[in-house]
């Protein structure tokens, strides 16, 4: 759920980094912690088994700045991609305004990635959500890596709805800021488009004033 | 996409916020929604420490009502974390705003009986809040759409390049 604060002039929104295990989901949020200045970011917080595998999330705010006079924060998390933790990661989807759906381009992940776009589906159909209708942008990740499949056949096997798609390799950072960008811009466009609308109460009566 | 527009009701959210600090004690308490995202606070210092506990919270009350749904249970009414020095409370309510959870951290200045009969009375006074309802607001979707794409590109390119 985005949050137009319209007293503080703020928006905030929620993006979800999705897909199979060991794709390089927190890899993307911890590139982007880098290089995010001191003071337009805040703490990274992982929540991991001991062997450093995501048990429920990554989180990372991060403050893009200003759009026509609004603060624009993100609030960037990852799912853990193992099948075992399915239930946190509905949990987590809940409330994403966009998602990032990162594939492991590596052959022998094919299958990998197939059911992990079709969990996502599944979890935001629970949540009440079509795919169709929510910001999705898919990263072919670890291109630089041997063996990998051609981004023709991953388009096939996974992009049956032409959403916006990039190649990369998130531990070189190649890759993380167009798919961030692009998810950003698909988030706030579908934002925008209801930005005309706020709430005010029922019968007339308001608490606090309209500044505009 | 759901989107929660707090002009009017920001203020409303603070007076009770505020109340329920003075009658209880508590040092720290910002109320989330279910999303985790923070609609008023009190105690805080750094935005994003304020952010962080507010995303940690909601990631416990998820999981708090996923378990409690396995136990044929809608949801369980509060958390009570204690400390050596610190003590945290979560309590859930439904609102007109929808489910929201207040987060809270005390000392020995207060007591987990206090804090929650203070909470009851919070929960109430948001309750009683008027319902919302849609309206139209100012702010031009087509300016800001104008904007966009140009401030992303001033963002990310500051980001690479920086």
């Amino acid at each position: 759920m985005s949050l137009v604060n319209y007293a503080t002039r703020e928006i905030t929104c929620k993006i979800v980094y999705y897909g199979p295990g060991r794709s390089g989901k927190t890899t993307n949020l911890q590139y982007i912690h880098s290089r995010v200045p001191w003071d337009r970011k805040g703490e990274m917080v992982s929540l991991a088994t001991e062997t450093d595998r995501t048990l429920f999330f990554d989180f990372l705010p991060i403050e893009l700045g200003q759009i026509s006079g609004f603060t624009t924060r993100f609030q960037l998390y990852t799912v853990p991609g193992q099948v075992y933790y399915n239930a946190t990661r509905k949990l987590v989807l809940q409330g994403a305004d966009g998602v990032v759906f990162v594939a492991d381009s590596q052959k022998s992940q094919l299958e990998a990635d197939i059911e992990s776009f079709r969990n996502l589906q599944e979890n935001l159909l629970e949540h009440g959500i079509d795919i169709r209708d929510i910001p999705v942008v898919i990263q072919y990740n670890k291109r630089d890596l041997p063996n990998v499949l051609s981004i023709e056949r991953l388009e096939e096997e996974l992009n049956f709805r032409n959403v916006p798609s990039y190649p990369a390799s998130a531990l070189l950072g190649e890759g993380v800021f167009d798919t961030l960008r692009s998810a950003s811009e698909g988030v706030l466009r579908k934002l925008a488009s209801k930005l005309d609308v706020s709430f005010e109460l029922k019968n007339g009566e308001r608490i606090g004033s309209r500044g505009r | 996409m759901e989107r929660l527009d707090l002009r009017e009701i920001q203020n409303a959210f603070e007076g009770p916020l505020e109340q329920f600090v003075r009658d209880s004690g508590v040092r720290l308490a910002v109320l989330i929604n279910r999303s985790g995202q923070v609609l008023a606070q009190h105690g805080f210092d750094r935005f994003y420490d304020l952010i962080g506990v507010a995303a940690l919270a909601a990631g416990i009350n998820a999981s708090s009502r996923a378990l409690a749904g396995q136990l044929g249970e809608d949801h369980f009414e509060h958390l009570h974390h204690a400390g050596q020095l610190r003590q945290l409370f979560l309590g859930r309510f439904d609102s007109g705003a929808g489910e929201l959870m207040l987060v809270t951290v005390f000392d020995d200045s207060s007591s987990i009986g206090l804090v929650r009969v203070f909470f009851e009375d919070f929960a109430r006074r948001i309750r009683q809040l008027p319902a919302m309802d849609a309206a139209r607001s100012s702010v031009s979707s087509r300016e800001f759409e104008a904007e966009l794409e140009s401030s992303l590109d001033r963002f990310f390119q500051d980001l690479i390049g920086g």
